[in-house]
């Protein structure tokens, strides 16, 4: 013997450090040959350096012929070999043939441990059952249990114990035969050995994870072993097992609770200690009596568990630390109040923050939500962004999500003051590595200026800052600015929006003064003012600050609201003038800015107009081509006169900052949508009366012939059809959630013309039609029907001070008369037909769509440029009461998501008596009958082919059906073979073998097979039964039968459809 | 269920795989091993031993328990039916098992005997759920496995051909 053994083999790779591979795939190569041998000593040696290398990765899938050689094998230690090469290397049973050659093997072994009684044999037999979990398949399962059934009453607890685990992967396999075996299970629960009682529990408790209904009748005797029970083990196992019963049934949760109780009172193990208290938690979400009440002991029981819990926290053990926090997670689900009265825990808890541990430290942060109230929000807030700093990694996000998480649950109803909060987001977005919590942050960021009106100044001005910062800063002020200053990039789109969007209120934002340093507003060091800067550091193609290139979407939004900012720059200029240059409180815009501004928009502009990105593209050409038609000079330049550019301007604002600022936009829910879409289209509007409150003075560019407009501004054709709810039809519906609300940065781009129908302007806006002709004192609109509107949020006082007394035109002390009108309209949806100028809305979409409507010369269907459309769904936002951010962690207390395999199982109802179909799978000698030939040839042969129809038919469904099949197949044999007739028992013990005749024939001819067989000394049938039926039954044709046969490979048909839609 | 049971040493060389829930191909074993070893050699000792690592061929929700002795980690990969506490004593059985069986076991017994590491294990856990825990039961059928293994294979020499052994034996078990 020269062959290397596995020691030689380990020792080679060990010192073969440097060409391990080389050596291995020698070892390998040797292998191969090895096992060429006839000795099965040399077989066994291979396949254990096999095993071994399959360890490391190698594999050994073709080797498993060889290990089902050295199975058959007399002796134990080949035998050992063989098995275990088998399990680890076919790692596909149900794809190896070779797992069928099994098969006899396996079932002689089963056997064999029940005629000995040596005390060796179940050793054999443990071996086998053992190889047999490992590699089973569904036909190995069927023709295995009854063998694995058998040695349930093994005299040998070992054997039982093992023959009851193998029935879990067998069920896995041939689910069909749960049902055939499930009250041989049950008895084991009443063995006289606890090991077995044991695994008898593990095997429900796996059981009853895939369908717990099933094992509910069992809850009795599970609740007897509850108390009666001293085995550790066991005992964790029924609770865990109880306790995924409750949700199935509540009523258990409260009979649960005094056991356990006693068990939390009692024990000294801590693993069951632990394991009892959880069940209780799990109960204590189900004690609740039908009416509503609970037992009266439940405050003693919380109590209980909290301090049990509050001991495992304690604990200096970490992993009792961690299972207490655990604990805790689960005992706040159903009573998440009660850490509001425990300091001492949340000491506890707070501490386990700081702890080096990073398991503890999610945990931990998970409870957080739990222990914060509006008194403590700010203070616990500020300690996790002191740990935000110092985290790394998936934690530093998961403490991101979960700051953003407290703050803003439930509309943020914990929050009070939102210019702090404001200040936690800008903080949050100058950290680094969160990138994937951006997109939430500048959700926030933006939904907290839209919403909150008294910190929309401060936003406005936080959000410049952000924007200006990413300049290269005033020459000779580089002290000053944080060159490297990180900035989510997807923070920018939101700032920029916000800038963009209120720009009319940058004034009031550069008065806030925060106790800070006045806000440089300077881009660089040519910048004029704060317009100008914003513009600037919106339309610089080059970033010096690093975020280079800029995301084109982020162009996109900047190139609008670049134009935004300069529309609020001409209306400033306008206010400075009509005020007779009088400079007003906070900032002006003097002619010279308004020069800079329009210089580098037109200078940047162009070389967006060349972008690759079609929407940069369009947008700066639109916006370039809207300077030019407004009678700016082409090749404009900082030397151009001020005066005649500034006065173009001026005279242009009203129609810029109708087009580009009309009002601050408002989300829409959904479910607001959907109900206006619900109450039909609105009667058709005439024309005249859209026509009679459009500002024509403002559209004076457009008074230029267009194919819709004719000189006069007259509409040609009608527009009496339109729908507007129509439209809304194809618009992208946002999911649940704030999405409706606008969501991210792209919804605010109006060119989008898909998205900008979602977003419909409230009724709360001033009108442009107003504005134009009354300039800077125009009507405000009102503001007390801001105040009904749950949509807007109230801050904090220290912002309250800040209104109105910067800024003039705040919306907030406007006049209030006007919204008693509205009030009524609350809730309700409607379309307005215009009314009043006061009332009109400027509809950025229509303004958007008249801009294409003198571009494109299209048919553009007229009136939906007209009347403005007012919808007013303030009522209906809180009906949608949406969360931002769903609690993560709760659910996973939920089912986890099954795997494939399970699902068969998980489809096997306990609950209904067997039937009579319903046997035991027996193979058994196909005795011919002796008859003789009633019938001629032709017969016989036509009956063969309906056989073979019928055979395709059941065998087509078998795989997704096999639940079901059991009686239609016995049925089908039952109609053709008047001996199986006879007993139903040899119907069923006949069914496997018709039905699955083309599989079994194969291993039952194959001549290695037989080789085997005979080698094992095992009986072979003495005829066999696929070929009995076909050839030798006696042919009954009668058309009943027939009938029958259609009638079964139809109903068989049915059940797999039904089965196909189930899936 | 146990999904599957790892020992990795140090390094991250595998010193035993055992996967209940199977894992198919080659390949996909050695990434999940991979990933094991990569999550559980980053923690101290000093922190817990849980951990709510991600294996995706387990799917969701697996926790990774193990224990780290000296040069190797012991990782088991359970779902939520699996008490924590208790795989942490099921770990320590295993060891003392194989302490027993090896007599102060370490590294390299692991490695020369890898085999029998899988058939001590296989007394201890069979097809994913916890066979026995009675560190004297499981040595019973540990030992007296071993004594068959030894008899079997002194009976008949290895110049013995199989065959001979066979007809000698008439069935081929029982003896």
């Amino acid at each position: 013997m020269f062959e290397k053994t596995l020691n030689d083999l380990v020792t080679g790779i060990r010192s073969h450090n440097r060409d391990t591979t080389l050596f291995i795939s020698n070892a390998i190569s040797e292998c191969k040959t090895e096992l060429k041998s006839s000795d099965l000593f040399i077989k066994a040696n291979a396949l254990e350096k096999l095993t071994f290398l399959q360890m490391m990765g190698y594999t050994m899938s073709w080797a498993a012929f060889s290990s089902v050689e050295v199975m058959s094998s007399p002796r134990f230690a080949l035998k050992r070999v063989g098995y275990l090469a088998a399990c680890q290397g076919l790692d596909q049973p149900d794809k190896s043939p070779v797992v069928l050659l099994t098969t006899n093997m396996l079932k002689k072994e089963l056997r064999g441990a029940t005629v000995g009684g040596s005390g060796e044999n179940m050793y054999h037999a443990g071996l086998a059952i053992n190889a047999l979990s490992n590699i089973v398949t569904e036909d190995l399962g069927r023709e295995l249990l009854p063998e694995l059934l058998h040695l349930l009453q093994h005299p040998s607890p070992y054997v039982r114990k093992k023959a009851l685990l193998c029935l879990y992967k067998v069920f896995l396999k041939y689910p069909q035969g749960l049902r055939l075996s499930f009250d041989k299970i049950k008895l084991c629960l009443d063995d006289s050995n606890t090991s077995v009682v044991s695994c008898a529990v593990n095997v429900i408790t796996e059981l009853s994870d895939k369908n717990p209904k099933n094992y509910l009748p069992l809850a009795p005797a599970f609740f007897k072993l509850l108390t009666s029970s001293a085995n550790n083990w066991m005992l964790i196992k029924v609770v865990k097992l109880l306790g995924s019963l409750v949700p199935e049934e509540p009523r258990l949760a409260r009979k649960l609770l005094e056991p356990l109780w006693n068990i939390v009172k009692t024990t000294h193990a801590k693993s069951l200690l632990y394991e009892a208290v959880y069940a209780i938690t799990l109960c204590l979400q189900y004690v609740k009596k039908q009416d509503g009440t609970q037992p009266s002991n439940i405050p003693q029981v919380v109590d209980l568990c909290v301090d049990t819990l509050k001991g495992f926290v304690q604990d200096n053990d970490q992993n009792l630390k961690y299972l207490g926090l655990v604990g805790f997670g689960s005992l706040l689900t159903s009573q998440p109040k009660v850490l509001h009265s425990q300091s001492e825990c949340k000491v506890l808890i707070l501490k386990c923050l700081s702890d080096e541990d990073v398991t503890i430290r999610t945990r931990a942060l998970g409870l957080l939500n739990f222990m914060t109230t509006k008194r403590n929000l700010v203070e616990l807030i500020t300690q996790l962004l002191g740990h935000v700093e110092a985290a790394t990694g998936e934690y530093r996000c998961d403490l991101v999500e979960e700051i953003i998480r407290m703050c803003s649950s439930n509309k943020y109803e914990l929050l009070a003051d939102f210019t702090w909060y404001f200040d936690v987001l800008v903080t949050l977005a100058g950290v680094r590595g969160i990138e994937n919590q951006g997109e939430v942050i500048a959700k926030q960021w933006m939904d907290v200026a839209w919403r909150v009106l008294p910190v929309r100044g401060y936003a406005v001005k936080r959000s410049l800052e952000v924007l200006l910062c990413r300049g290269p800063g005033a020459a000779g002020d580089e002290s000053n600015r944080d060159g490297d200053r990180h900035i989510l990039p997807e923070i920018l789109p939101a700032a920029a929006w916000i800038v963009g969007e209120y720009s009319l209120l940058l004034p009031e934002a550069l008065g806030i003064s925060d106790g800070d340093d006045e806000l440089d507003t300077r881009y660089d060091s040519t910048t004029k003012g704060a317009y100008h800067g914003a513009i600037q550091s919106m339309t610089s193609p080059a970033d010096t600050a690093g975020v280079s290139p800029i995301p084109s979407n982020t162009q996109g939004v900047f190139v609008q609201n670049a134009m935004k900012v300069f529309a609020a720059a001409c209306q400033r200029n306008i206010q400075a003038n009509g005020n007779n240059n009088i400079s007003l409180d906070g900032f002006g815009c003097s002619d010279d800015e308004l020069l800079a501004c329009v210089s580098t928009l037109m200078a940047n502009l162009e070389i967006y107009m060349e972008s690759p990105d079609a929407e940069v593209k369009e947008r700066a050409f639109t916006s370039y081509q809207l300077l030019l038609s407004l009678g700016l000079p082409k090749g404009v330049s900082a030397f151009s006169a001020a005066d005649s550019i500034a006065s173009t301007f001026r005279n242009a604002s009203p129609t810029l900052t109708y087009l580009l600022i009309p009002e601050p936009m408002r989300p829409i829910s959904a479910k607001a949508q959907r109900r206006k879409l619900a109450e039909g289209p609105p009667s058709p509007i005439s024309v005249e009366e859209w026509d009679r409150d459009v500002n024509w003075d403002a559209l004076w560019f457009l008074e230029e012939e267009t194919p819709i407009f004719d000189r006069n501004g007259n509409v040609k054709g009608s527009g009496e059809s339109v729908s507007f709810t129509k439209q809304q039809t194809s618009v992208p519906s946002y999911g649940g959630g704030n999405d409706d609300v606008i969501s991210g940065t792209g919804t605010e781009q109006p060119s989008s013309l898909g998205e900008a129908d979602n977003i419909l302007f409230g009724g709360t806006t001033k009108s442009f039609y107003s504005d134009a002709t009354s300039g800077p004192s125009r009507a405000p609109p009102s503001s007390t029907r801001r105040e009904g509107d749950p949509f807007y949020l109230n801050s904090a006082p220290p912002s309250g001070e800040l209104l109105g007394t910067t800024f003039s035109n705040s919306p907030e002390k406007t006049s209030k008369d006007a919204a008693d009108a509205a009030a009524p309209r609350f809730g309700s949806i409607r379309l307005d037909s215009g009314g009043e100028s006061d009332e009109g809305i400027g509809d950025r979409k229509a303004a958007k769509k008249k801009k294409k409507a003198k571009k494109n010369t299209g048919d553009i269907n007229l009136a939906s440029l007209g009347p403005s459309l007012k919808i007013d769904i303030t009522g209906s936002d809180e009906e949608d009461d949406t969360k931002l951010y769903q609690p993560k962690r709760g659910s996973q207390t939920n089912k986890p998501g099954r795997a494939k395999e399970f699902e068969i199982l998980a489809q096997v109802d306990l609950t209904t008596p067997l039937g009579e179909h319903e046997v035991m799978p027996k193979n058994e000698h196909y005795v011919v009958p002796d008859r003789p030939r009633a019938q001629p040839e032709p017969k016989i042969k036509k009956q063969k082919k309906k056989k073979d129809k019928k055979k395709k038919a059941s065998k087509q469904e078998q795989p997704s059906a096999r639940a079901a099949t059991g009686d239609l197949l016995g049925f089908d044999t039952m109609a053709f073979d008047p001996i199986a007739q006879s007993s139903s028992t040899q119907a069923a013990a006949a069914n496997p073998m018709t039905t699955a005749a083309p599989v079994y024939s194969t291993p039952a001819h194959n001549t290695i097979s037989n080789a085997f067989d005979d080698l094992l000394g095992l009986e072979m049938p003495t005829s066999l039964p696929t070929s009995a039926p076909t050839s030798e039954q006696p042919v009954i044709s009668s058309n009943n039968q027939d009938k029958e046969v259609k009638k079964a490979a139809k109903k068989a048909k049915k059940l797999k459809k039904e089965k196909k839609s189930k899936q | 269920m146990i999904k599957g049971i790892i020992i990795v040493n140090n390094s991250g060389k595998p010193r035993l795989v055992k996967l209940y829930q199977n894992v198919f191909g080659e390949q996909r074993q050695q990434s999940v091993i991979r990933r094991v070893y990569q999550q559980v050699s980053t923690r101290p000792d000093s922190f817990c031993n849980y951990l709510e690592g991600s294996v995706p061929e387990w799917g969701e929700n697996i926790k990774l328990i193990y224990r780290h002795y000296a040069t190797l980690y012991f990782v088991f990969a359970v779902d939520a039916q699996e008490s924590d506490l208790g795989i942490l004593d099921l770990i320590q059985v295993f060891v003392e098992a194989l302490d027993k069986r090896f007599s102060n076991v370490c590294e390299l017994d692991l490695i020369f005997h890898s085999d029998k590491v899988h058939y001590i294990l296989d007394e201890i856990v069979m097809g994913g759920m916890v066979l026995e825990t009675n560190i004297n039961s499981i040595l019973q059928a540990i030992n007296d496995q071993e004594r068959m293994h030894n008899d079997s294979m002194r009976k008949a020499g290895p110049s013995d051909s199989v065959d001979t052994i066979s007809t000698k034996l008439g069935a081929g078990r029982n003896w």
